[in-house]
């Protein structure tokens, strides 16, 4: 079965376009010819392949991409040679540049960012159409930034600003950082820089540092965050597991009936402390961290401040006392018990705030995607 | 000095300022004078043309400004340690010297970043332990929880299985047609995951993972 049509289009109609471009202007020559070739075999591989991976992966070892560009990179640079030959100079190479620039604001109609994208464009055309001369033309470009400028730095710029925004809106203060970094690194180069636009090129090379030194750190802290929350379930359930509330509560309740339903219970009471004392263990062995460590680690701390624990005050502390009695083949003290069907009863258990977002948030939220996108996701919850 | 000669003398000074006091482009610097210097000391556009022409002038531009972004690059890449990325601007910078015209430059670096780019996404292939890690925790934990004897066989044993029987089937069936697709050969190398590249994205202790190590290995059948 061929690859599902709207896929195959999303990747193949660019090269469908540079082909039927070539064609309309008439062009007969080898490294056409070899841009028919690549385009051609892109298209039986789009029949002959089952999936959008095998399809690419196939596009991409056969070299189909590079051979297609390639040939196309030749194509271009003979006509224009040809043209430039025949007598057409500086004028008819102006004439070249703007409908080129012309035809690349057209193609970005749908991009989010065309306002931005299309204004050093636009500012090219009007430099150009000025009566300029093409060696003026190609100064003025250089001695503004328009060629920089085009490159997107702008909208770069932005999109730097709303990674920012967006680590702010999540709470997340290591990605807060690095955005903080990469944001400055981009500031100083265009700073530097004669034309005031930061050089793209050395500044992928900063980011590219920059994102470097952080995956660690960035790993290390979601995987202690893993490893306590699931620790903070097990206690929580065993203790709630002893409960008169747990045959009707959805951890243990099991549609095939009672039987089915106190098995469960019983399973988490039996079983929760060893296997609670088991990630104890991984905790310690990864982290040298223990469970009192949590309560005080900048990564709970963290969580805790961007509502993303679940549990009340009051149900942590009570998790905090259950601690010393969660040991295998042990049994929670009573009064403990007594304390959580109170929780329980009065619906304590959560915090109020709990993945609510602030009004800060929302403004965060709000400023990078928009009021509809807000309304769309989280509408709905808004008190 | 006819006026459109002075135009185009004004237009490569502009250029050769772009890489003034840039320590990253001392080629493009050094090419973009020459060809200020040359169209200086040309007493028309056409002698400048020749001069151009048979000094490859243009090409030789375009060679400095890949050279200097390479060597960056490479500088980049020997820094962090990224061994399968630093291939690209290794190899470029191997064969540079060599390219003669703007097409060969232009498919010489095309080819060898699309090479590099499918040993690139082979080799990130290794840090599926990484992403196994939940699963091989899972599996560590349920098979040595201490529990009373009659959940033993439940807890201890068919959990587990059950991960591990899971953990089998994904590899057969979906990680590694996947990555063939790639490589028909590829076959995963538990050496790379001790080079630097992968090592540090890992964030736990030696001796864990190579604990770790074992079971993902039983975890995926390998």
């Amino acid at each position: 079965m061929p690859v599902d049509k709207a896929m195959a289009d999303a990747i193949l109609d660019t090269y469908r376009n540079m082909y039927r471009e070539m064609e309309e202007k008439g062009v007969e020559s080898e490294s056409f010819q070899a841009m028919a070739n690549a385009l051609s075999r892109m298209e039986r591989l789009a029949q002959e392949t089952d999936d959008i991976v095998a399809f690419t992966a196939k596009l991409t070892t056969e070299n189909l991409f590079i051979e297609f560009s390639n040939a196309y990179s030749e194509t271009m640079s003979n006509m224009v040679k040809e043209e430039y030959s025949t007598g057409g100079g500086d004028e008819l190479l102006l004439e070249k540049t703007l409908e080129a620039y012309e035809n690349t604001i057209k193609t970005l109609e749908d991009h989010p960012n065309y306002e931005l994208l299309k204004t050093p464009l636009e500012d090219l055309i009007e430099l150009g159409r000025s009566g300029v001369s093409y060696p003026v033309f190609l100064r003025i470009a250089e001695e503004k930034g328009l060629y920089k400028a085009m490159e997107g730095d702008v909208v770069l710029r932005e999109a730097l600003i709303s990674d920012k925004t967006f680590a702010e809106f999540m709470h997340l203060p290591l990605e807060m950082e690095k955005c903080e970094k990469i944001l400055k690194v981009h500031d100083k180069l265009a700073s530097r820089s004669p034309f005031k636009v930061a050089d793209s090129f050395e500044f992928g090379l900063e980011r590219q540092k920059i994102d470097w030194q952080y995956a660690p750190r960035i790993n290390h802290w979601n995987l202690v965050i893993r490893l306590w929350d699931k620790m903070l379930d097990n206690v929580h359930d065993w203790l709630d597991s002893f409960c008169s509330f747990a045959p009707y509560d959805e951890r243990w309740a099991d549609r095939r009936g009672k039987v089915y339903t106190m098995r469960n219970i019983k399973r988490t009471q039996d079983c929760n402390p060893g296997i609670f004392k088991v990630r104890e263990k991984i905790f310690q062995e990864y982290f040298q961290m223990g469970w009192k460590d949590i309560f005080n680690h900048e990564t709970f701390l963290n969580e805790y401040e961007a509502n993303r624990v679940w549990y009340s005050d009051e149900a942590l502390d009570l998790m905090k006392k259950t601690y010393p009695y969660c040991v295998p083949f042990n049994k929670p003290d009573p009064e403990l018990i007594q304390e959580a069907e109170v929780i329980h009863a009065e619906k304590r258990y959560k915090r109020p705030e709990a993945f609510q977002y602030s009004s800060e948030d929302k403004k965060k939220f709000i400023s990078i995607f928009g009021k509809e996108k807000w309304d769309e996701f989280f509408g709905k919850y808004e008190k | 000095m006819e006026k459109r000669h002075q135009e185009y003398m004004e237009y490569y000074q502009a250029r050769l300022k772009k890489y003034e006091n840039n320590s990253l482009y001392p080629h493009s610097y050094q090419s973009e004078k020459e060809l200020c210097e040359a169209i200086a000391n040309s007493d028309n556009l056409d002698e400048f043309g020749r001069k151009v022409e048979d000094g490859n002038l243009a090409v030789e531009n375009a060679i400095a400004l890949v050279k200097d972004q390479e060597t960056a690059r490479k500088k980049l890449y020997q820094e962090l340690k990224e061994e399968i990325r630093l291939h690209a601007p290794l190899r470029i910078l191997d064969v540079i010297d060599t390219l003669k015209t703007d097409l060969e430059l232009t498919n010489t670096v095309s080819e060898i970043e699309g090479e590099v780019s499918n040993e690139i996404a082979l080799d990130l292939f290794t840090e599926e332990i990484y992403y196994d890690l939940l699963s091989l925790e899972e599996i560590e934990v349920f098979q040595s929880a201490e529990v009373p004897d009659e959940w033993k066989q439940e807890i201890n044993q068919d959990y587990p299985q059950e991960l591990i029987t899971m953990g089998r089937e994904d590899w057969n069936e979906s990680v590694i047609p996947n990555v063939h697709k790639w490589d028909p050969e590829w076959q995963y190398n538990f050496d790379l995951i001790w080079e630097e590249r992968h090592r540090r994205l890992i964030p736990i202790p030696d001796e864990v993972l190579k604990k770790r190590i074992e079971q993902f290995k039983i975890y995926r059948g390998i």
